[in-house]
């Protein structure tokens, strides 16, 4: 296989940025491509080129296959990463870039179809004697006797589909049908497939899921788990790796079920087996992620392997990590940095962001799609950057992670970070007792009660005092470009005025 | 220098004394903060015999964005004194704007329909998220100013409504 040179970055945001410094590294040349919505984005903008595919909705740009590989093509590529979201898991994407002789950087389109259907998931990992989650694939006549043997509550899930949506829980035989139903018309319309199947809803569980790496020739390696269960209706907010609730026996079984589930679909590139951890310690497989995962910093900041680099060499032909070689340190934790209002039901934030600044501190890693001055679009999902940070374990890591996240600064669009904030200081986060209702069911209530409270006198003093020093006022301090950190004399921006200090942890 | 300052549904009146040298007594909704004040670089360094601690303010029109490290975000909108009455009033941001900027995907009311109140008026989607904007009282379509596709700013009316 001839060496990759020019890479086409079908995606936008974050990850885009992400690939572009992966190609430096390489030595590749990377193609952007935005849409009208992005003609000034971050990504174009860290590019070596940058093609416009088209107008700002999806469909017609990030979405357009045709489109993606028109611009490869114009462009002289030999490769394209789909990064995630988008096109990432299309099957279709993977055969046309094969088809034009473009390499695909991620599974073949074979992987990912068989993948994509849950119900041959499923099929699948019983094959490689992984578990899965009790359930039933049969047709709708036996659905109610199945859901009776499965136990009650079930959960609807598409065939096609895949985190969480479409998803129903139903809790007693009365209202299956209505939700076989409606979970088939969803399933339809997002996904163009109405089959539908069920699997026994589980109750405090915790998300865990295996990073893998596949050479596509049946070689396959784990790049060990994360714990993702801090979300919002199936939306990851905090990640973590290791996972703090598996010894080291649990561990092993997991991460092997994963490497074996990924060998038996001669799985190329890098993935991720997400499995349901229930309360009695058992585990579940719950489906195949057939791309990078926006968590993957976790990992590699733990692994010591980039992964998005071993993405572009198993690409280029080249052999895999040996798995004894993998041997995570440290402990890694990553907030996502969202615009959007927590407070008013997570509503979508757009605009420009007038101040950005995240504290550059010993273990701190930032992913992000945006800069100070960018507008965000209202087109597209509302991920604005990734802060991870690392420890030798994961109290510092939190530690570090809690420290990063107060002294961060968005002004602008609204964003989740108060929240996030209150969840690196809450005691079920710090114990590391978590569950995947944990966040809705208890810790956004508390959070929401909370932030209906006072403002801080300190910020309205801050506010109006900036009004009165000179014409420019409050204009005046927001002018200038950093953060002003090399003050020799500089205050401790940590250090608390005690007098204000508002309640909570 | 009397300011009055709007949060979520909040109203505060702060005033501003500075009395020289960088010490200022600030009053907020009545209550006394005693504060030295200095600027450094873009941000201003608050104390009082506590210690000190670091605020960043940026303004955009009369909108203000707060962040002080270990007391989290605020965001105000400064009002002008004189416009309160017409505030208290009710003359807030009207209930058939888009809360945020976004696209129009749908539009379900035209020009002389009778609509009931939580009735379906238009769809704006932004990010992956569907919103529905529900006229808010029984009444009679006015005027749409919202076409499916276009895109929409945040609080700038889409429909009005008169009586029926």
């Amino acid at each position: 296989m001839k060496p990759l040179a020019r890479v086409l970055i079908a995606n936008r945001g974050e990850i885009a940025c992400r690939v572009i410094a992966a190609c430096r590294e390489l030595g590749l040349r990377s193609v952007a491509v935005y849409s009208d919505a992005d003609a000034e984005a971050l990504h174009v903008r860290l590019a070596d080129e940058a093609v416009a595919i088209g107008p700002s909705e999806p469909a017609r740009s990030y979405l357009a296959i045709d489109r993606l590989l028109g611009a490869a093509e114009k462009t002289g590529c030999d490769a394209l990463h789909p990064g995630y979201g988008f096109r990432a898991e299309s099957a279709d994407l993977a055969a046309a870039c094969a088809e034009r002789g473009v390499v695909f950087v991620g599974p073949t389109a074979a992987a990912i179809r068989t993948m994509g259907d849950k119900r041959a998931a499923r099929a699948l990992a019983r094959e490689a004697e992984v578990p899965v989650v009790p359930g039933y694939e049969g047709g709708i006549e036996g659905a109610g006797r199945a859901a009776a043997a499965i136990g009650w509550p079930v959960l609807v899930k598409a065939a096609l589909g895949g985190g969480g949506k479409g998803m129903r829980r139903v809790d007693d035989a009365h209202g299956l049908d209505e939700a076989l139903a409606a979970a088939a018309r969803i399933a339809r319309s997002s996904f163009g497939d109405a089959s539908v199947y069920l699997e026994r809803y589980l109750e405090d569980a915790r998300h865990i899921e295996v990073q893998v790496l596949g050479d596509g020739r049946g070689g396959a390696v784990h790049v060990h788990e994360r714990e993702c269960s801090l979300q919002r209706r199936h939306q990851k907010v905090i990640e973590e790796a290791p996972a703090p609730a598996l010894d080291p026996a649990l561990r092993d079984r997991m991460c092997a079920a994963a490497a074996r589930l990924a060998a038996r679909v001669s799985y190329r590139s890098a993935g991720t087996c997400e499995f349901l951890l229930a309360p009695d310690r058992q585990f579940y497989f719950l489906e195949m992620n057939t791309r990078i995962q926006v968590e993957h910093p976790v990992t590699e900041l733990t692994a010591g392997i980039d992964l998005v680099k071993a993405q572009f060499r198993i690409a280029a032909g080249e052999p895999l990590p040996a798995q004894e070689s993998i041997a995570p340190r440290g402990h890694a934790i990553e907030a996502r940095l969202t615009a959007e209002d927590p407070v008013r039901g997570f509503l979508p934030q757009a605009g420009p962001i007038l101040r950005f600044d995240v504290p550059n501190l010993p273990g701190i890693r930032l992913d992000s799609g945006f800069a100070r001055g960018d507008t965000v679009p209202a087109d597209y999902d509302s991920l604005l950057a990734k802060v991870i940070a690392w420890g030798a374990d994961r109290a510092e890591a939190l530690g570090r992670l809690r420290i990063a996240l107060d002294g961060t600064i968005v002004h602008g669009p609204g964003t989740n970070l108060e929240l996030l904030r209150f969840l690196v200081r809450h005691p079920r986060v710090i114990a590391g007792e978590l569950t995947t209702q944990l966040l809705e069911a208890e810790l956004l209530p508390s959070f929401l009660a909370r932030a209906a409270g006072p403002v801080p006198p300190v910020l309205l003093a801050a506010a109006a005092i900036a009004e009165t020093l000179g014409g420019a006022g409050a204009a005046a301090a927001a002018e200038g470009a950093t953060g002003g950190g090399s003050d020799a004399d500089r205050v401790d921006p940590f250090h608390r005025l005690g007098r204000f200090r508002i309640g909570g942890a | 220098m009397r300011l009055s300052y709007r949060h979520g549904e909040r109203l505060h009146e702060v005033e501003v004394s500075p009395l020289g040298e960088g010490r200022y007594t600030v009053a907020i909704d009545g209550v006394e903060l005693h504060l030295t004040v200095r600027k450094n670089g873009e941000t201003l360094e608050l104390g009082d015999h506590h210690g000190v601690v670091r605020v960043w303010v940026t303004a955009d029109r009369d909108r203000r964005f707060v962040t002080a490290p270990g007391f989290g975000d605020v965001r105000l909108d400064r009002i002008d004194p004189r416009s309160l009455g017409r505030g208290a009033r009710g003359d807030l941001p009207s209930d058939l704007a888009s809360p945020m900027p976004g696209r129009v995907v749908k539009v379900l009311a035209a020009p002389g329909d009778e609509v009931k109140q939580g009735q379906t008026l238009l769809v704006v989607e932004a990010m992956k998220t569907e919103l529905a904007i529900l006229a808010p009282r029984d009444g009679r379509v006015a005027r749409v100013a919202a076409a499916p596709g276009t895109m929409c700013e945040a609080g700038k009316p889409l429909v009005e409504l008169e009586e029926s």
